[in-house]
């Protein structure tokens, strides 16, 4: 059986992304052959393809999808071919301290999907391919039927990521939460903290026709409109229990912390990167005992909360309207461009569309 | 009685050792707590601004009448915490005329808490913060930040009585203020500095979580950074660094139980391995170090960086792809009051506590305390005033 894949070859090759055609291996004891049925081009592979990060190379990019197993070696698990998965980005040993604590992301032989080497394994690592070997140590969480791919394809980057953002996130009687944000994780975690019981959640972002999704997705939206964010920002002063950066962007987290009240969180998402020069003091941070805490992806129980959360919210919000058009894999290097554009949330890809 | 009190309480200063003779001759029938010998009046030390002529003066006022829920204290003995030491440089501002002071060891003189179990005579420890009890913050037990906060050492000497700071012969302590009895075994010496010092580090410890093996650092040498080793490896902390600059001081690490680094001891080989980093010393600077060494998942308590000249050199990044928690520790609540005097209880033999603490001046002599403490041989520095009535 043979597997398409897009192997990426950095951002000075003559050829960006190039096709690649080879067989299927035999799986291995605890792996799991899926199909792809639908890829989301998550932010992080935009900045890899712009060069804000580095990633290794040759590879195969891609860590959102919805799969659907095609074989596996998993005996003792309820697996069946057809089902479809959702799986974590994270392949882990689940024996080193930090997997035995919770913290599967930062495991000593950590693997992630759409950021390893071609030559590690298979080569069938990443989402923008035709298939993906799915190694051992990668939880899987089965896709209930009323979940489209649609809906289904970021919850494995960005839904589970703000899963283990909430659980730093206190229940708070008539809490206050500010999101810093509009993309894919800033509405999830508008709807997250309004489903939590948070009274009021501002979400403040650059795309103005996010506006009409973050007022359905629960929150108040905030745009780059100076004068209403300011009048905001001198009402909410101090009043604040949460506030999410969930843009990547480090010159908001002055607003954040004044906003904050003392005692407050502050969760840290968005800044994967090395531009994220922080301009705060550390007087800022005691005089207030506020709390900054950072997340970067989560462990194999947030990819359970978060097929969870969508089943439980799937009819309640328009999370099929805020995810665009679907490309072929083939046009990879498009989706990408209009992902960069940022008119919508997530862009998708499908392999073998034609 | 009555009107022969209100005769001795219209003498003014300079007739003031004839009421106190007249005063402890009298046999009061109404022998409860709050009419035993009421001292007339105490003095105080202001503070009145670096820029003013004489930065500290004394002056002798007249202590007023308490009311519900106050307790009046002598001052047994204060210490001198940096805070106020960067006061005096400049590098904080506090509201002036003030009284300064917020660590001391008092005595009860008399009191309005007929609930309580006070004594006069019971030696005290209080809380830095007069709180409220009953705004959010309070309630969720971050009575440090009340909605109505006071702070002894640090209001105005219009504010109440004046009687608000440890460089006085007595404070009026307020209805809101927690106050925790000192247990004999612990000596004023040691005793002074637990209401800052020792309970802000209990109030730090709240947030390092128990950790097999675990190893800390703590990154200052001073008081703050001593009782923190301390407290670490009574949590079972297995391996505590501790860096700093005093290096005359350095030798106390040891006896606290801390692995001393000296100078610009780089620890490579305990990157990415620490649970636990504390910064004690009020240098920003430390903090890129303190992220490097820290685990995946690790806790990173800001404590001393409590003025504005703590720029921080990092990213956001650093914080995310390790996963790290930053906390800021002000202060306290009542019960790290509690814990204090607790730990201080259990450990006292185990650890040099008295050897920490330096030489005692004589409240009139406060510059010149104030002086030894900037150069930073001890611990801390004490402070004793001359307590003219009883």
């Amino acid at each position: 059986m043979l597997g398409e894949r897009i192997v990426f070859n950095g951002l000075n090759s003559e050829k960006m992304f190039s096709s690649e055609t080879v067989p299927l291996p035999e799986l291995a004891p605890g792996e799991i052959l899926v199909k792809v049925r639908l890829a989301s081009i998550c932010m992080s592979d935009v900045h890899t393809t712009t060069g804000q990060r580095v990633e290794p190379t040759p590879s195969v990019l891609g860590h959102e999808a919805v799969v659907e197993v095609i074989a596996h070696r998993r005996p003792e698990s309820d697996l069946m071919k057809g089902d479809r998965l959702t799986f974590s980005i994270a392949d882990s040993c689940t024996k080193c301290e930090f997997c035995l604590k919770g913290l599967s992301q930062k495991c000593t032989k950590l693997f992630k999907y759409g950021h390893a080497k071609l030559s590690d394994g298979s080569g069938f690592n990443g989402c923008y391919a035709s298939h993906i070997i799915i190694r051992s140590g990668t939880h899987v969480v089965k896709i209930p039927n009323i979940i489209s791919d649609r809906c289904a394809a970021p919850i494995n980057c960005s839904l589970a990521t703000v899963m283990c953002a909430m659980e730093f996130v206190p229940k708070i009687k008539n809490g206050r939460a500010f999101v810093q944000g509009d993309g894919m994780l800033g509405l999830y975690t508008s709807v997250v903290l309004h489903e939590l019981g948070y009274e009021t959640v501002y979400c403040s972002g650059n795309h103005i026709q996010r506006s009409q999704f973050i007022t359905r997705f629960g929150a108040v939206p905030l745009y780059n409109d100076r004068r209403i964010n300011y009048e905001i920002l001198i009402e909410e002063t101090n009043k604040i229990d949460v506030v999410v950066e969930v843009c990547g962007v480090s010159n908001v987290v002055n607003d954040g912390i004044k906003l904050l009240k003392p005692g407050g969180l502050y969760l840290f998402l968005g800044m994967v990167h090395p531009h994220s020069d922080l301009h705060i003091t550390g007087e800022q941070i005691i005089r207030k005992c506020l709390m900054i805490k950072g997340i970067h992806n989560y462990a194999p129980r947030h990819l359970d909360q978060a097929v969870d959360f969508l089943v439980k919210t799937i009819d309640k919000y328009p999370y099929e309207e805020v995810v665009g058009p679907t490309y072929d894999l083939s046009d990879l290097q498009n989706a990408i461009k209009i992902a960069t554009e940022k008119t919508y949330a997530r862009v998708l890809v499908k392999p073998n569309m034609k | 009685m009555i009107v022969s009190r209100i005769l001795i309480r219209s003498f003014k200063q300079k007739y003031s050792h004839i009421c106190r003779t007249l005063c402890s001759a009298q046999k009061s029938n109404a022998t409860t707590h709050t009419e035993k010998t009421y001292p007339i009046s105490g003095t105080r030390t202001v503070f009145n601004g670096i820029n003013s002529q004489t930065m500290f003066a004394p002056q002798t006022a007249l202590i007023p009448e308490l009311t519900p829920g106050e307790i009046l204290v002598k001052v047994r003995l204060a210490s001198i915490c940096m805070s106020d030491v960067h006061t005096i440089r400049g590098q904080r501002i506090e509201p002036t005329p003030s009284v300064l002071g917020h660590e001391a060891i008092v005595e009860v003189v008399t009191h309005r808490r007929p609930e309580s179990d006070l004594a006069v005579g019971d030696r005290l420890t209080f809380s830095i913060a007069d709180s409220c009890g009953q705004c959010e913050f309070c309630l969720t037990g971050l009575n440090q930040k009340c909605i109505k906060l006071f702070k002894y050492g640090h209001a105005k000497l219009s504010d109440g009585s004046g009687y608000n700071g440890c460089y006085a012969t007595h404070i009026i302590l307020r209805r809101g203020t927690h106050v925790v009895k000192i247990p004999e075994i612990i000596s004023d010496r040691c005793a002074a500095p637990i209401n800052c010092s020792l309970a802000t580090a209990m109030c730090a410890m709240e947030y390092v979580p128990k950790a097999k093996n675990g190893r800390a650092f703590v990154q200052g040498d001073g008081m703050l950074g001593l009782y923190t080793c301390a407290a670490l490896r009574e949590h079972g902390f297995e391996r505590v660094y501790c860096s700093g600059t005093r290096l005359q001081r350095s030798k106390f690490i040891e006896h606290f139980g801390g692995i001393p680094l000296y100078n610009d001891e780089i620890l490579e080989e305990e990157t990415n391995k620490i649970d636990v980093v504390v910064e004690v010393c009020g240098v920003s600077n430390v903090v890129n170090d303190g992220l490097r060494l820290l685990k995946p998942g690790g806790v990173y308590l800001f404590v001393g960086m409590v003025h504005p000249h703590s720029q921080l050199n990092i990213t956001g990044e650093q914080i995310i792809r390790k996963c790290l928690t930053i906390k800021g520790i002000h202060n306290y609540a009542p019960r790290h009051l509690d814990q204090a005097v607790q730990f201080l209880e259990k450990t006292f033999k185990k650890y040099p506590y008295e050897e920490l603490i330096g030489p005692t001046y004589d409240l009139s002599d406060l510059s010149q305390a104030m002086q030894i403490s900037i150069e930073k041989r001890y611990g801390r520095v004490l402070v004793k005033p001359n307590v003219l009535t009883s």
